[in-house]
């Protein structure tokens, strides 16, 4: 035992270097056709030489079993090679963008995907959200004679969070999880080799277009999600559960400011870039067969979801700070 | 005016790994221009991965590609987008884009690579498509409108849309009945004739070999060779190929199990 624990050690250590190491070895050799399971084989099997064990395979020497620190390592290596390529990913596509804007006849229709026919769901979510919030802030309110106040938590809650995350997810649900499994089936029928061949760079080609369209068109939908989740709030607060009209806009007015409703928005882009960035990410990563494709949609909604949280609550934080640092 | 070198591509002691499976070890090949090199071999053999190493598609683990004594590695991003242009690929289940019409499949390489008027365009458009054979009306179907021929053939009318000087088929024959797969091979010798491109066919279809290789490669795959053995077991002429002894290539060149049958068995 007193051997082995610096063998540990040295396994999730070498795990997290080798995980930054291979990041930048994939991001780098990205477009050339590695794929990041390729990346994660090679890494591993210099990682295992010099742990003595393969650990790609999970194989180790005769006289060792698999730990749970072989298999932390193994993770570590897997989560670091993950967040890197995404990183790289996202910085050549940027780079795609300042270099060359997609074409029209390519952009508009996405737009209309990403944008248009997203209205009807975001309608339909964002007035159930906007009811659902009025009476569950209610009963609450009610106890410490406050209902009157109703208006100020649905339209804060909405403006501040739940419009740019709801309209986020909506996104991240039917234009992430289609986007990876349109890019991930070109993968597997060898249309992103075609563009290549073609002359065409698929980042370029695929990606620009669908990141620009949901970072430009989540706005729009985040004031939709907004307008009709006031609407909702609106009505079952004074219609149904009897709030006064006037106190309801009058605390509104209040506690909503247009800094909440600006900050909503500038969060949304971010979700919205993050979205098409993941979810063409996990298309490009698609494995083979109808279960890739679909592992690979599923991914991308998980992935979005989580940075969506991620990316709210840090720059919930930041744009605090900046609250104080303005005004 | 300086000529063209008579090596078209190369690949030199090139190997090509996935994850830790190892699907090329040490292959050197040469593409002579104006030849068309056959490359056969069992499925899994590596034939895909080496054309694709060819065209500039993938990169090799180890080893060089050379393009006219050029290695791909030295070019820049650019340069090798540049001349990508003089390559055709025709992938083996034709990958046409799902998403667009027959028209703008065909018009793809041109609209992305060149700023031509759109009648220039529809022009070669319909001339490609005429040179497959397929009739005007074909260019505003869809791509799942079209059977495996057709699509194969749009597939090739799409490749040769700009005009390439070298032609990739992998397996242009795979899947179809035997009067179309005539009719690919036929069209093979015709782009051949009229474009005096090179080409590079990679199929397991013994007709095709017979029909249109001025050169075969024979790959053998890498699970199934003595350490330090060539995966490339021949590399002749077709007549050469249907008159070697050694069992490896005979068996396949007749559609013999041989000793594969004993896998059956040992199931």
């Amino acid at each position: 035992m007193k051997e082995s624990a610096p063998r540990w050690v040295a396994t999730i250590g070498g795990g997290i270097v080798g995980g930054i190491r291979l990041a930048f070895l994939c991001g780098f050799e990205y477009d050339s056709g590695h794929s990041l399971a390729v990346m994660e084989g090679r890494c591993l099997e210099k990682l295992g030489k010099r742990q003595g064990c393969s650990m790609s395979t999970g194989v180790l020497p005769a006289e060792s079993s698999p730990t749970i620190f072989h298999h932390v390592g193994r993770l570590t290596v897997a989560l670091f090679a993950s967040v890197g390529d995404l990183t790289l990913f996202s910085l050549q596509t940027l780079g795609w963008i300042l270099a060359k804007l997609p074409r029209g006849h390519v952009f508009w229709p996405i737009c209309y995907e990403v944008g248009v026919c997203s209205v009807p769901v975001v309608l339909v979510t964002g007035m159930f959200i906007g009811m659902v919030l009025a009476v569950q802030s209610y009963d609450t309110l009610r106890i410490m004679h406050f209902e009157s106040q109703l208006g100020s938590v649905v339209n804060a809650s909405l403006i501040k969070e739940l419009g740019p995350v709801l309209a986020a997810t909506m996104l991240a649900g039917r234009v992430g999880c289609a986007i990876a499994a349109e890019v991930g089936t070109m993968k597997v029928t060898e249309q992103v080799d075609a563009l290549r061949a073609l002359g065409a760079d698929p980042i370029a080609y695929l990606v620009v277009p669908r990141v620009l369209a949901c970072f430009l068109l989540i706005p729009a939908l985040t004031v939709l999600a907004d307008a009709i989740g006031i609407l909702g709030g609106w009505l079952v607060s004074t219609q149904m559960l009897g709030v006064n009209n006037h106190y309801y806009w009058l605390y509104s007015e209040n506690f909503v400011t247009a800094y909440d409703f600006l900050m909503g928005i500038v969060k949304s882009m971010f979700f919205g870039a993050f979205i098409a960035l993941v979810a063409c990410h996990r298309g490009f990563q698609c494995g083979s067969g109808a279960e890739g494709v679909g592992r690979a949609a599923t991914q991308a909604f998980v992935a979005a979801f989580v940075i969506i949280l991620a990316t709210d609550f840090l720059l919930g934080l930041l744009f605090l700070r900046l609250y104080y640092v303005l005004f | 005016m300086t000529s063209k070198p008579d090596i078209a591509m190369e690949l030199r002691n090139v190997h090509r790994t996935f994850g830790e499976q190892a699907v090329l070890r040490d292959v050197s090949l040469t593409v002579h221009r104006g030849q068309t090199l056959v490359i056969i071999g069992e499925s899994g053999c590596g034939k895909s991965v080496t054309t694709k190493l060819l065209a500039g598609l993938l990169e090799p683990s180890r080893g060089d590609v050379f393009w006219e004594g050029q290695p791909l590695a030295s070019r820049s991003k650019r340069q090798l987008r540049d001349d990508r242009r003089k390559v055709g690929y025709l992938f083996q289940g034709a990958a046409l884009f799902d998403s667009m019409s027959v028209y703008e499949n065909v018009a793809f390489g041109l609209r992305e690579n060149f700023k031509l008027p759109e009648k220039e365009i529809r022009a070669a458009v319909i001339d490609r498509l005429r040179d497959v054979g397929l009739p005007e009306a074909t260019a505003a179907k869809r791509p799942s409108d079209l059977s495996g021929g057709m699509r194969k053939r749009v597939g090739l009318a799409r490749a040769m849309a700009m005009s390439p000087e070298i032609v990739f088929y992998d397996e242009p024959t795979t899947g179809l009945d035997p009067v179309m797969s005539d009719v690919i091979n036929e069209l093979i010798l015709q782009t051949q004739a009229r474009h005096h491109v090179t080409s590079v066919v990679v199929t397991h279809d013994m007709h095709t070999v017979r029909r249109v290789a001025d050169r075969v490669v024979m790959l053998y795959p890498l699970g199934r060779l003595a350490p330090g053995e060539s995966q490339v077991v021949f590399a002749g002429t077709a007549e050469e190929l249907f008159a070697v002894e050694d069992r490896r290539i005979s068996s396949f060149v007749r559609g013999e199990a041989g000793d594969r049958i004993q896998e059956l068995s040992a199931a």
